[in-house]
């Protein structure tokens, strides 16, 4: 039997389509619906109608835990991108030690992010961290950091400890824009008098905005979903100084045990992320 | 006429035996086995060695394995992994020991039993407010009958029984090591050891200097917070669960002296640092093993570890413990209390009879004499049979007389099934204390007004 090209095509992606439906539209769907009914595991389970998304705009913790995603996911992002640009951009002219200095790059990315929540929280630490005494003995601080335990400084040791695991992602994704880049570009531009800032921003940077604008999208949507380097760094705290939405879901299924409110928020975040991948999927049409 | 009376009379006999042997088939295997025999249970685990009880054999005929999950690497329970090899020779039945790391394991454990999965037989928990919200979920099979002797209790400290029962009167766990509190100090710094909180107070005002805190406690980790704060209320003879509500109270006359003082120390006397928020129970003994800090309030077993001095390097032998200080003189010394702590099993309630029944097998040898022996003289854990602390062996144990004091005078309170949500907000508002957000009492009191929002109106 002689089957048509589409049809042949439709039955090799076929085994993608079933994955993408068993392990996102499935899920997606079981969230949806879970969103919907009274899941506590204490009463018995029924059908609530909108009842946990009333309960989720009414609780505190949920407008502080959007207001510190307001901060903390364009914070990494920022940072990340900087970063990774910076370590492309030195990379990529690096010619001696090349394959050694790329594979150390990606180091810190293979470290999982609560390993690396531990380190951050040593190297900050006011009583043994090298940080602070670095800092102390070159005479830019007279006493001891307190990073995770100051409310506007926690935030900022989160986005850093965070942005450290990210950078080599977005660092790798750039770099692999770069090299692609003619040299010829660069060459006729300097024929042209053009200067170093002049050539990144006229040439380097248009044409790595491909690459770049998906490395955003999904450093942002990471960001979005971190709690598992917040939760050995800070917990949260101090206060609720670095509780982001993440942890805010987490701490509903496992703290409070109630799975319909952990769906709603959980749905709030997904439209949160689609929200803000709409924006990155029209700036990179364009 | 007759023939047919005999005929129908067997024939209603016949299904009177056949119903009776119907009701003892579906027996569940688990209720097969007798613990009050041959011994009564208190007497058959009581004894330096355990005794199986009678009936296990066909309760858990066929079973091969149980899965039990344990807090953390092996490598550091060797009490616990010596248990399971012990109770693999007298039953035949092994123990698989699930190394899960500390972090993630409510959530493992809820995933779980959410998911009706029967992947693991026995779930260790850490502390009785665990257990109180997975039995709440109606998750956990009921551990009645392995209780079922009033002696039994009598083996264990006394809040053992308040820690295990659930708030439906029910029993759902059981216990493999109990924790408490004692004052660590070094005898260099702090020559005098404080009787009282207050005296505590303000010695470590003054021997706080730039390299030595005077006092460090844990605010930082979960359920942290709660630990100084129940020791100092306890020792005031207050309490921080009001039972009728299920009410978290922290504004009483002695949460308010605890709050306050806690508060002093970082904020007004400096001799505690900001960094508090960021300890956990374990940072807290860090500082004081590294030698940072004068005195800390740390789990008894934490005396193995300060007499190492590779693992205390800071320290080097120049420490000591004392019992957990009552609030001020005028207090009677019964308020020399830190609270109670239990660290143990529990059931999963989807497993099969068979399971159900190695599995309480499991959970009978773990509490008993002999096994509480070997946390205690193997790994330095608190034995949850009180008599091992008699035994020559105990004797050579680090602080051992004072340790079982503290034992005997500790306080558990079970916390309402919220109650790790509760303690959430009691961290928050200490943070926001400290930080300065708020002013201390204020936030005592916003911190009250929140809690109230959980309780059971009156």
């Amino acid at each position: 039997m002689k089957i048509s090209n589409s049809k042949y095509g439709f039955l090799l992606n076929l085994p993608g389509f079933m994955i993408v439906i068993l392990w996102v539209f499935f899920p997606a769907i079981l969230l949806i619906y879970t969103s919907f009914l009274r899941y506590d595991n204490i009463h018995p389970i029924i059908f609530s109608g909108f009842a946990n998304y009333s309960r989720l705009f009414k609780d505190r913790l949920f407008w502080q835990s959007l207001n510190r995603i307001a901060i903390f996911c364009p914070g990494t992002t920022t940072l990340t991108f900087f970063g990774g640009l910076v370590l492309a951009l030195c990379l990529s002219r690096i010619r001696k030690g090349k394959a050694l200095l790329r594979t150390l790059m990606i180091l810190p990315w293979a470290v999982p992010a609560v390993v690396s929540g531990i380190i951050w929280k040593w190297m900050f630490s006011p009583d043994f961290g090298v940080i602070s005494d670095l800092l102390m003995k070159i005479g830019i601080i007279d006493k001891p950091l307190n990073m995770y335990s100051t409310s506007s400084l926690a935030m900022v040791g989160i986005i850093v400890a965070d942005s450290w695991t990210r950078i080599p992602f977005m660092g790798i994704i750039l770099l692999a824009a770069l090299v692609g880049i003619p040299q010829e570009l660069y060459e006729a531009a300097k024929v042209d008098g053009a200067g170093a800032a002049q050539r990144f921003f006229y040439i380097s940077l248009p044409l790595i905005k491909g690459p770049a604008l998906v490395g955003l999208l999904i450093t942002t949507m990471f960001s979005f979903r971190t709690i598992d380097i917040i939760i050995p760094l800070t917990g949260g705290g101090p206060g609720r100084a670095t509780y982001v939405i993440g942890y805010y879901i987490w701490d509903q299924i496992v703290k409070s045990f109630n799975f319909g409110v952990a769906a709603a928020g959980g749905i709030m975040l997904l439209l949160m992320i689609i929200g803000i991948t709409s924006v990155f999927i029209y700036f990179m049409r364009r | 006429m007759k023939k047919a009376r005999i005929v129908v009379s067997f024939f209603l006999a016949g299904l009177v035996v056949g119903l009776f042997v119907g009701i003892a088939s579906g027996e569940a295997a688990y209720e097969k086995i007798n613990w009050n025999a041959p011994k009564p249970i208190h007497e058959r685990i009581g004894g330096p060695e355990y005794i199986l009880p009678q009936g296990w054999k066909e309760a858990t005929a066929g079973v091969k394995k149980i899965r039990v999950s344990n807090f953390g690497a092996l490598k550091h329970d060797p009490a616990t992994v010596a248990n399971a090899k012990k109770f693999t020779e007298l039953t035949g039945i092994k123990v698989e020991l699930l190394a899960w790391a500390e972090a993630p394991i409510v959530a493992k454990t809820i995933s779980i039993l959410a998911a009706r999965s029967k992947a693991v037989d026995v779930f260790c928990y850490d502390h009785p407010t665990t257990y109180t919200q997975f039995a709440a979920a109606g998750w956990l099979h009921s551990l009645d009958a392995i209780w079922n002797d009033p002696d039994v209790w009598k083996l264990y400290a006394p809040p053992t029984k308040e820690g295990l029962t659930a708030p439906d009167g029910h029993i759902y766990g059981s216990i493999g090591q109990v924790k408490t509190m004692m004052l660590y100090y070094r005898p260099s710094i702090v020559p005098t050891v404080p009787e009282t909180w207050v005296d505590l107070q303000e010695t470590a005002r003054k021997v706080t200097t730039s390299a030595v805190w005077g006092f460090v406690f844990p605010a930082g980790g979960e359920m942290d917070i709660i630990y100084p704060l129940r020791d100092m209320i306890y020792s005031q003879g207050g309490r921080l669960v009001d039972k009728k509500r299920q009410r978290i109270v922290i504004n009483s006359p002695e949460g308010r002296r605890a709050w306050k003082m806690l508060c002093d120390m970082v904020l007004v006397d400096k001799s505690a640092p900001a960094s508090v928020l960021e300890y956990s129970w374990m940072g807290a003994s860090d500082m004081f093993a590294m030698g940072k800090a004068a005195m800390v309030m740390s789990h008894t077993v934490d005396a193995n570890r300060f007499q190492d001095p590779v693992k205390a390097p800071g320290i080097k032998g120049d420490w000591d413990v004392a019992a957990p200080p009552k609030w001020d003189d005028a207090m009677p010394d019964e308020y020399h209390a830190s609270y109670f702590d239990i660290d143990g099993y529990m059931i999963n309630k989807y497993i099969d009879d068979k399971h159900k029944a190695a599995a309480m097998l499991f959970l009978d040898f773990m509490r008993s004499f002999e096994a509480s022996y070997r946390e205690l003289i193997i790994e330095g854990n608190e034995a949850a049979v009180l008599a091992v602390y008699d035994t020559p062996a105990a004797k050579k144990i680090p602080a051992a007389e004072g340790r079982k004091i503290a034992m005997s005078k500790a306080v558990l309170e079970t916390f309402p099934p919220a109650g790790r949500t509760l303690t959430d907000i009691i961290k928050e508002h200490f943070g926001y204390a400290v930080t300065g957000k708020m002013k201390p009492m204020e936030a005592l009191e916003k911190c009250q007004e929140i809690l109230d929002q959980y309780a059971v109106p009156e």
